[in-house]
């Protein structure tokens, strides 16, 4: 019974997961399927050259590892002992 | 319940693994892309494919890009190339060597503070010389005539972009303070060219 609903929730969980995973997907193709919508004009503005916001990016790369690297310890402390 | 932890430590993990390889890709080696088609009534007669530019060298600066072709974004600037070593020629303006000025974009930096190809576009002297090889394995050569830095809202780009006149080339990228606010910095450095007599 409790294995059951143990399986479950991990179905739930995966369902959730993809379901996250397929709206960023279409976000993504959305973004790069916008037409335009800009009134012509022959001489276009200066473009942005510059790359973003170095801290966030930073922050961003920061906090994600950090995750990655947390939940890959506890992983592997709490690894199931085969002896 | 040990299987369930464990189940949600690993979509956390992949999750935290997808962010970070997103990021990472997006700050460091794609540059951002808001491009889009252009309106009908923007589009020009391209010229032969023959003509077009796919290479940049600035020997006095090391830089050998490869050059993408650029349009415009939804506000209607020009769009930047999707590399951060790479460069853009706004393919609805003038082609290099032809009458009238064409434009050159390059990033100043990647999303984590590295260096762009056009980094070092300041250190550029009266003279220099800049190579635009185009399709046919032609070079078409510059040489250095000016450079100026304007804010970024108030360039002039009916100069910059000017379709009339002898041949130029006008190399263009950022500099100044990043805006926070706006995403952008807040002065375009342009360096102008002239097509060299030989």
């Amino acid at each position: 019974m409790h294995e059951r609903g143990t399986t479950s929730t991990m179905k739930k969980t995966a369902s959730s997961f993809a379901a996250l995973l397929a709206w960023m997907f279409a976000g993504v193709v959305s973004a790069q399927t916008t037409t335009a919508t800009t009134t012509a004009t022959t001489t276009p503005g200066v473009p942005n050259t510059g790359a973003g916001d170095v801290l966030t990016n930073i922050v961003i790369l920061a906090l994600a590892a950090t995750v990655a690297v947390a939940a890959a310890t506890y992983l592997y402390a709490t690894r199931p002992n085969l002896e | 319940m040990r299987v369930l932890r464990t189940f949600i430590i690993l979509i956390v993990m992949a999750a935290a693994l997808v962010v970070f390889a997103s990021a990472f890709a997006s700050s460091f080696l794609y540059a951002p892309d808001d491009e889009i088609e252009a309106p009908p009534e923007q589009m020009v007669e391209l010229p032969g494919p023959e003509e077009v530019p796919v290479r940049l060298r600035i020997p006095a600066l090391g830089v050998n890009a490869l050059v993408q072709h650029v349009g415009i974004t939804e506000s209607g600037a020009m769009a930047t190339p999707k590399g951060f070593q790479d460069a853009g020629w706004y393919k609805y303006g003038v082609t290099p060597g032809g009458s009238g000025s064409a434009v050159i974009a390059g990033h100043v930096d990647n999303g984590l503070g590295l260096a762009g190809v056009f980094s070092r576009l300041h250190e550029l002297r009266e003279g220099d010389e800049i190579f635009v090889v185009r399709a046919d394995g032609s070079d078409v050569r510059f040489l250095v005539s000016g450079k100026r830095s304007y804010p970024h809202d108030a360039a002039p780009t009916d100069i910059i972009f000017n379709p009339a006149g002898s041949p130029r080339l006008n190399l263009i990228t950022c500099e100044g303070t990043w805006l926070s606010d706006t995403r952008t910095y807040d002065q375009r450095l342009v360096v102008f060219t002239t097509l060299a007599s030989d």
